[in-house]
């Protein structure tokens, strides 16, 4: 254990935040994800329908989206560690809250407004934001890790939820997740999360923190850096940034809701609806990794606009190719683009606008992410029950994400990000020769 | 009001009821009941949670002594 130990010491601290967090998010992700299992127990027991219990989801889906912006702001303020822990210590009690409602207006009120509110405090928003900070050169692989987490939670504590359910009872179900926050997520944050490497004496990447010594001198801050953050919004990269995560959020949330229902409504089984989403699902964590490795080597705006190209190719598979072929070639091609486009924007708007107001401009973009998917997922929905197809829908997802995708490769990346600014020590040998 | 419900159910990586009942039938051949499965996952999560915190707090305190030297 002691030679483990000493293995491990050498590597940069960051890491060590990283994996604590893509456990929490897991964790999160997971516990947030088991609704599903719940909806037909509460069913049952409080006497009412899937369309009263919808009206919880649904307030909470839009009480967490415009809670993004405001967690932002708040990391930024007061940093990641002190949000991180507020929000993973109210979940908890929102949880606890959860396994005693009475009815389904508690339900409402407990879910849509108090555990989607303070659940924000551990969300997708804080977590990315707290990684951005401790990594410059190696922020696209580290998000992508991340994010891992999120993608493993919902396919592996779902059925532990379920299963649970089944042995204990949803209340006791839910008891369980309130020990999950208390006795895994919150001690991983009180002893793991720093708010920046400064705090304890590193540099981003770690790397010249042997001996605590920098060898590389400070960045060159971005040009476009800000102190405000409303001064992003006079900016055009920001908003080519918010536009295609928009898009982003569209194609995920309708393809989330519509795969299985398309697939049915084209004769395939729902089995086998539900088995190509398992495929997208797996096929998305394995790219993930990738598209972060490679987002650090070559220009993430490249890699950015690639993604809704790749996406557009797959929903445009879904109209073209006869169902079963469709079914598996979206399976492939859109589980590769899937949540790649997460660690991308928001690795760009970190590299673009700097650390100091990152929080509240990557919760603006998730906000918009949110509100936009929710919206459009509806839209969809009618669309289907009007014409009895989901062809149109489809088409104008392939059209919007191709516009998505030149927009990302619009962004002038070279110009604007903080990567490409040439360093203090670059500098001062420059001049010197 | 179904595109919402499924929405929130679905949002962020989705698990789809008939996804989670072929997971669940594939789980079933391996650990056979549901409870093995919960006592295992469960024995893992707390394993995972008490290696992350040790070796964290190790590399913290490395850090600091190299800080403060």
């Amino acid at each position: 254990m002691s030679s483990l130990f000493k293995k491990t010491s050498n590597i940069f601290y960051g890491w060590y935040i990283v994996f604590g967090l893509a456990f929490v998010t897991f964790l999160d992700m997971g516990a947030r994800q088991s609704f599903g299992v719940f909806v037909h127990e509460w069913e049952l027991e409080f006497a009412t329908s899937v369309s009263s219990i919808s009206i919880a989801a649904s307030i909470g889906l839009v009480v967490a989206g415009l809670a993004a912006p405001l967690y932002g702001a708040l990391i930024d303020r007061f940093g990641s560690r002190v949000i991180l822990l507020l929000g993973a210590s109210l979940t908890g009690v929102g949880y606890l809250l959860l396994s005693l409602i009475p009815n389904v207006f508690f339900l409402a009120f407990v879910w849509g407004c108090i555990i989607s509110l303070t659940a924000g405090g551990i969300s997708i928003t804080v977590v990315t934001v707290t990684v951005a900070r401790w990594f410059d050169k190696f922020r696209g692989i580290a998000m992508s890790v991340l994010l891992s987490g999120a993608a493993l939670g919902g396919l592996i504590l779902v059925p532990f939820s379920s299963y649970l359910t089944d042995i204990v009872g949803w209340r006791f179900t839910v008891i369980g997740f309130v020990l999950l926050y208390g006795l895994v997520a919150i001690p991983i944050i009180w002893n793991l999360v720093q708010n920046s490497p400064a705090s304890v004496g590193l540099v981003p990447d770690g790397i010249g923190d042997k001996d605590t010594k920098q060898t590389v001198g400070p960045v060159m801050p971005p040009p476009l850096e800000v102190t405000k953050w409303r001064n992003a919004l006079n900016s055009l990269p920001f908003w080519q940034l918010s536009l295609a995560y928009v898009v982003c959020g569209v194609s995920t949330s309708i393809i989330s809701v519509h795969y299985v229902r398309w697939a049915i409504s084209e004769g395939i089984s729902s089995t086998q609806g539900a088995l190509a989403f398992g495929v997208l699902a797996g096929v998305n964590g394995s790219v993930l990794l990738l598209v972060g490795w490679l987002s650090d080597r070559i220009e993430r705006r490249v890699l950015l606009g690639t993604v809704y190209g790749i996406r557009a190719i797959g929903f445009l598979c879904l109209v073209v190719l006869p169902p079963a072929w469709g079914l598996w070639a979206f399976a492939i091609i859109g589980g590769g683009s899937w949540l790649s486009s997460v660690p991308l924007t928001s690795s760009l708007t970190a590299d673009i606008y700097g650390l100091k107001q990152v929080g509240t401009l990557t919760g603006l973009t998730n906000c918009a992410h949110a509100l936009g998917g929710g919206a459009c997922v509806w839209i969809a929905g009618t669309v289907f029950d009007t014409t009895g197809s989901y062809d149109n829908v489809f088409l104008g997802v392939v059209i919007a994400l191709i516009v998505a995708m030149f927009i990302s490769w619009s962004v002038q990346e070279r110009r604007f990000s903080g990567r490409y600014q040439i360093t203090d020590t670059e500098l001062t040998g420059v001049a010197a020769n | 009001m179904w595109p919402l419900t499924d929405y929130r159910l679905h949002h962020e990586g989705a698990i789809d009821p008939t996804l989670l009942s072929w997971i669940r039938s594939i789980l079933d051949q391996f650990f056979g009941s549901g409870l093995l499965f919960v006592i295992i996952l469960s024995v893992l999560i707390l394993i995972v949670t008490v290696g992350m915190i040790l070796m964290g707090r190790r590399a913290r305190n490395q850090v600091s002594k190299n800080h403060s030297e």
